[in-house]
């Protein structure tokens, strides 16, 4: 049974890619032909643009396997010209497996007795308050 | 209300403002509404503007403002509140849905605009449950203290309903064909249940719809509705509709293009989506599932931005319609977040997962809709909105998901009767969305005269966060089956189960089941064989099934394919061991509207390996898989006992033809037709006390089904055609299950 | 027109001083019937709307019904008393307990956070309308415990894809968190989630300057420890910059 090839991400046409140079290309004019970044660098002065598409397989119920996937980094100086561009394919990915703690936070949860007793108003908690 | 005094002398300055006739409202809050105050100069334009936003309060029934030397004086007359609203003469609308209706409440206070609104909206109300001669009659009752009683006293009258349609300009089809594509209905006596008689506004824009898409199917790519009017009857009784249409002539298809303007995509790929061909006659729904098939083929071919639009140019001398599919690349669009609200008991997860769509991807319409579709079939929801609002860039786009939950907790009765079970009663307590994290718990009895049951499941549909539905169920089984074999069978265990999708029409299933069987209170005349299995014996059973179903309907299937390979391998472990193989299928086509026929089929053989296959373990034929037969009726039978002892291999095969038998479609009432053949037989140990011939067996028949407002109720009448001495015939088989 | 037996679900009509009634329902508060005690207050309003004690006594069942739990009931209440006494000095107190309503029914973060929105509107109203009342203070404490619920909301969504391993949705989530929410207790762990994508993606450096960021704001943190540990160690200790513009406080 074939798997089911799917695109994420933005996807630019190669041709249209080859066509950045630094030196002469803005932001403007990047956006003009690519469109908008999929992601920008969160902590660099004068920005980095990212546009990163992926090509998976998924088969039956077996998780997504990621077949290709190319990051477009383009980074710009602080007059917004474009200053490099750089790829970073699938073969620089590294596993990683995030830390399971979570921040705590606050809020009802819902407990199995207002669920069983379905929405009698809504969290209807009799127990009473301090005044 | 009174024009204020305009002769205010102007100049001077406002040294105090005094407030008169306010009781309920203290002064504070209306010298806060004005725009004029101490200090200020006598201004007769900020008079004039004080004095709306006063009444734009909505609080006073009148109010003037005039100059007393320097003093400014506000003269208010407060509305009256409202004491106690009461309904009268309302028969049909109860009065607690007319309260929710009406804006004005006890202790508010009234407005004659407000109370106006309000006998707006319950005439509306009327008018929606099809009364259209309603009226309503607002009356006051004055109180001490500025309060008042409202009392509204309602006429109802009784229903407006449709009493005629009629077509004009119509020659390609009779007005009773255009009749069973709309929506409304004339009202008939048996259409008590059903409210399509009633004059709808709404239906009646969406019946032109309907019979804009019907001509377009068939070819009249002009058809126009010039006008659709409902008259009512002078007693307000009845309405008469009348249907103008303009058919306009009738076009064949000419050629048929596909212009593609995308990067290496040839028209060829995209052309076998297409299923008009030059010279049919012209069909407005075939062109959109040819641009759907072809969006579908792009999609998959990964073309993120792909807009299909047919243009078609019609040559009206020629009675000839040119299509051409434009193929181009579509807006750059991304999707920037995924937002969903609405999910009070429901885990944001549990929606997100369903989404085919992740955050940062091309936007994909087909995709959207699939999405919204995966979250309707959870079935948590009353209504799923998806809407689609402009992102912080042009390129890019927010999908905004709101969820209206459902009581998915379901606490549901159900009794019957059915031949093979008797007379049966059953409850059960389900919750299919524990806790809003998706997962389903139910414990549910059934008491039979021939099975009682007794089972607790639980099931996960995204094991390890994949598309694998696994869950587990404890239960307990206690059959009674003297009648048939003279013995009971009590089975209690466990099973864990997991089953999930090859494809979208292929699923693979596994589940191991540990279960204690015992037979007991065997009837001394029992047979040797059943004697012989008394007894207590463990099952520890592997069962692998592969489901293939394209069927359109589960319920009602009117064409597509199931089949089930079923195969069970006792013995790890446990008292019986042997290796069962099954195969179901069926085949469903309707060849005419509401003619569907249906062809099933299923064989099975079981081997033991070691020892001898026991009765409970064996096949049993007759009754709802061999109609005319009683349950357990044909087969191996102890000769001396009559007990049924049950077959080790089996075949059984049905044809049947379901048809409308001439009542309208609302009351669902279908007759069948059929006739059902099979065979089973080989048991060890046998003996010359066993009679076995494993002769093939056939009946046929006849049956009305009825799926009424309390259940589906079933009666077939079925006589054996080819059959043994020593079968048990059952000529009438009734089925009322219900369930409330 | 028809009588008005006692059928309505209104007590029984007995007139009664407004004083002995609103005294009534003041008792009740006390005893802690809160239902009863809001039906009294109720009472007062209705056989007395032009006293002085209605007024007070609207405000009064509005807080009776809190007590209840009956937010929906306590909420209309409170809204009609501010449309009826704009100007009333027990306005404030009014927005506060409106505010409490909807806080004290904010549902855990992989719900609907349409309760938490409710209340960060009403509270900033609070704040914004009535700055000097005694309850700007503690609504301000409670608006930022809801901005801290709202981010925790994107960190559970980053999470969720970040685990998925749609690292390009993981990355604009979180970098929402730290563009919005910056001042929440949700900004450490962001800034790690942020390491942790940008590592799996192999966008090294961005990895290693985000780790720096967190390193420097968040030195003693364990979410600093988990991204040094991930991302080597090779010099991303605080950097040398006397000002960096990036650090936040």
């Amino acid at each position: 049974c074939a798997p089911r090839i799917e695109t994420h991400g933005s996807d630019p046409d190669p041709a249209k890619v080859a066509e950045i140079v630094p030196g002469d290309y803005t932001k403007q004019t990047v956006k003009d032909v690519l469109g908008s970044p999929s992601s920008v660098a969160v902590f660099d002065k004068n920005e980095v643009w990212y546009y990163i598409t992926e090509h998976t397989a998924t088969e039956a119920f077996f998780k997504p396997k990621v077949t290709a996937r190319t990051i477009l980094v383009i980074a710009f100086d602080n007059k917004g010209v474009v200053r490099s561009v750089k790829k970073v394919g699938l073969d620089q990915a590294q596993n990683m497996t995030p830390v399971t703690r979570e921040t705590p936070t606050a809020g009802n949860e819902l407990t199995l007795m207002q669920q069983l007793l379905g929405n009698l108003g809504r969290f209807e908690d009799t127990g009473k308050k301090k005044p | 209300q009174t024009s204020p005094q305009t002769g205010v002398q102007t100049g001077g300055v406002v040294r105090e403002i005094r407030v008169e006739g306010a009781r309920r409202v203290e002064p504070g809050t209306v010298r806060s509404y004005l725009l004029i105050h101490k200090g200020d100069a006598f201004d007769p334009e900020r008079i004039d503007k004080s004095l709306k936003s006063l009444f734009a309060t909505g609080l006073f029934a009148d109010v003037t403002i005039r100059r007393d030397g320097d003093v400014l004086v506000v003269d208010v007359v407060e509305n009256p509140v409202i004491n106690e609203i009461a309904f009268e003469g309302n028969k049909r609308i109860k009065t607690a849905d007319l309260k929710a209706e009406i804006s004005l409440r006890p202790r508010v206070i009234y407005t004659r605009t407000k109370v106006q609104n309000d006998v707006e909206r319950i005439l509306t109300l009327y008018r929606r449950s099809g009364r259209f001669a309603a009226t309503v009659e607002p009356k006051v009752i004055q109180l001490d203290q500025n309060r008042i009683n409202l009392v509204y006293e309602i006429h109802e009258g009784d229903v407006t309903r449709v009493q005629n349609i009629r077509f004009v300009g119509n020659h390609a089809f009779t007005d009773s064909d255009l009749r069973d594509v709309i929506r409304t209905k004339e009202t008939r006596w048996y259409r008590f249940l059903s409210s399509d008689d009633t004059y709808d506004p709404d239906r009646l824009t969406y019946d032109r719809e309907l019979l804009r898409r019907f001509y377009l199917k068939n070819g009249y790519a002009d058809f126009r509705v010039s006008s659709s009017v409902a008259e009512l009857t002078p007693d307000h009784k009845a309405f008469f509709i009348t249907y103008t249409v303009d058919e306009g002539p009738r076009y064949r298809v000419g050629n048929v293009k596909v212009a593609v303007k995308l990067r290496n995509l040839t028209s060829a790929t995209l052309m076998r989506e297409n299923t008009l061909k030059r010279g049919d006659w012209y069909n407005a729904d075939a062109v959109d599932k040819s641009v759907e098939k072809m969006t579908a083929q792009v999609g998959n071919l990964g073309y993120a931005f792909v807009d299909i639009r047919p243009r078609i140019n019609r040559d009206r001398k020629k009675h000839v319609i040119d299509i051409t599919y434009q193929v181009d690349e579509g807006p750059r669009v991304f999707v920037e977040r995924i937002n969903i609200s609405g999910n009070v008991r429901t885990l944001d997860r549990v929606i997100r997962r369903e989404f085919r769509l992740v955050e940062g991807d091309a936007f994909d319409a087909a995709k959207l809709r699939r999405s919204k579709k995966r979250i309707q079939d959870l079935d948590f929801f009353k209504k799923v909105d998806v809407e689609q609002v402009p992102g912080s860039a042009p390129d890019k786009t927010v999908i905004n998901v709101k969820v209206k939950e459902k009581s998915t907790g379901a606490l549901s009765l159900t009794a019957g009767y059915s031949t093979t079970n008797g007379a049966l009663v059953g409850a059960s307590i389900r919750e299919r969305n524990l806790l809003g994290t998706g997962r389903s718990l139910s414990l549910s009895t059934q008491i039979a005269q021939s099975q009682s049951t007794v089972n607790l499941s639980f099931t996960e549909p995204y094991f390890l966060g994949r598309d694998i539905s696994a869950g587990f169920d404890i239960f307990h089984t206690a059959s009674n089956r003297q009648s048939t074999s003279s013995f009971n069978s009590k089975s209690t265990g466990f099973a864990l189960r997991a089953h999930y999708p090859l494809t979208d029409t292929l699923t693979q299933g596994w589940r191991y089941t540990l279960r204690s069987n015992q037979v007991d209170s065997v009837k001394d005349t029992a047979s040797t064989f059943i004697k012989a299995q008394a007894g207590k014996r463990m099952l520890s059973e592997v069962t692998h099934t592969l489901g293939y179903d394209t069927r359109d309907d589960k319920r009602n299937p009117t064409e597509g394919v199931f089949a089930q390979l079923t195969t069970d391998l006792a013995g790890l472990g446990g008292d019986s061991k042997y290796f069962r193989n099954r195969i179901d299928g069926s085949t469903y086509y309707q060849y005419a509207d509401g003619w569907v026929a249906h062809l099933r089929g299923a064989t099975g053989y079981v081997m033991p390996l070691s020892g001898n296959v026991t009765i409970l373990d064996r096949f049993f034929l007759g009754g709802d898989d061999l109609r005319g037969f009683a349950s357990s009726g044909v087969g191996p039978r102890d000769r001396v006992s009559g007990d049924a002892l049950g077959g080790q291999w089996f075949y059984s095969g049905s044809l049947e033809t379901s048809f409308p038998i001439g009542l309208p479609k609302e009351l669902g009432v279908a007759g069948h037709v059929f006739t059902d053949f099979g065979s089973i037989g080989k048991i060890v140990p046998s003996s010359s006390e066993v009679q076995n011939t494993g002769s093939l067996r056939a009946s046929a028949g006849f049956g009305l089904s009825w799926s009424s407002p309390i259940g589906p109720i079933g009666v077939d009448f079925a006589w054996p055609v080819l059959h043994e001495k020593y079968d048990k015939s059952e000529v009438m088989r009734v089925n009322i299950g219900t369930r409330f | 027109c028809s009588s008005f037996s006692g059928k309505s679900d209104q007590p029984a009509y007995k007139e009664t001083p407004v004083a002995t009634l609103y005294n009534n329902a003041a008792d009740q508060l006390q005893k802690e019937n809160y239902a009863e005690a809001a039906k009294l207050f109720d009472e007062v309003e209705r056989q007395h709307p032009y006293s002085v004690w209605a007024t007070k006594a609207q405000l009064m069942a509005a807080y009776s019904l809190y007590m209840h739990n009956r937010y929906d009931q306590a909420i209309n209440a409170l809204d009609r008393f501010i449309q009826l006494h704009p100007a009333n000095k027990d306005v404030p107190y009014a927005y506060y307990l409106k505010g409490l309503c909807y806080y004290e029914q904010i549902s855990d973060v992989a719900r609907d956070q349409q309760m938490t929105e409710n209340a960060y509107a009403t509270l900033k109203e609070l704040i914004a309308r009535f700055p000097t009342s005694p309850y700007a203070r503690d609504a301000k404490v409670k608006l930022d415990l809801t901005r801290d619920h709202m981010a925790g909301k994107e960190m559970e969504i980053g999470r969720y894809y970040l685990r998925k391993g749609e690292y390009l949705a993981a990355i604009n989530r979180f970098k929402r968190v730290i563009d919005e929410y910056q001042t929440t207790t949700h900004t450490p762990e962001a800034l790690l989630r942020l390491v942790e994508a940008y590592w799996a993606l192999g966008l090294k450096a961005e990895a290693r300057k985000v780790a720096a960021v967190l390193g420097y704001n968040f030195p003693g943190s364990t979410w600093y420890g988990d991204a040094y540990r991930l991302v080597g160690g090779k010099k991303i200790g605080p950097t040398a910059q006397k000002n960096p513009w990036y650090k936040f406080w």
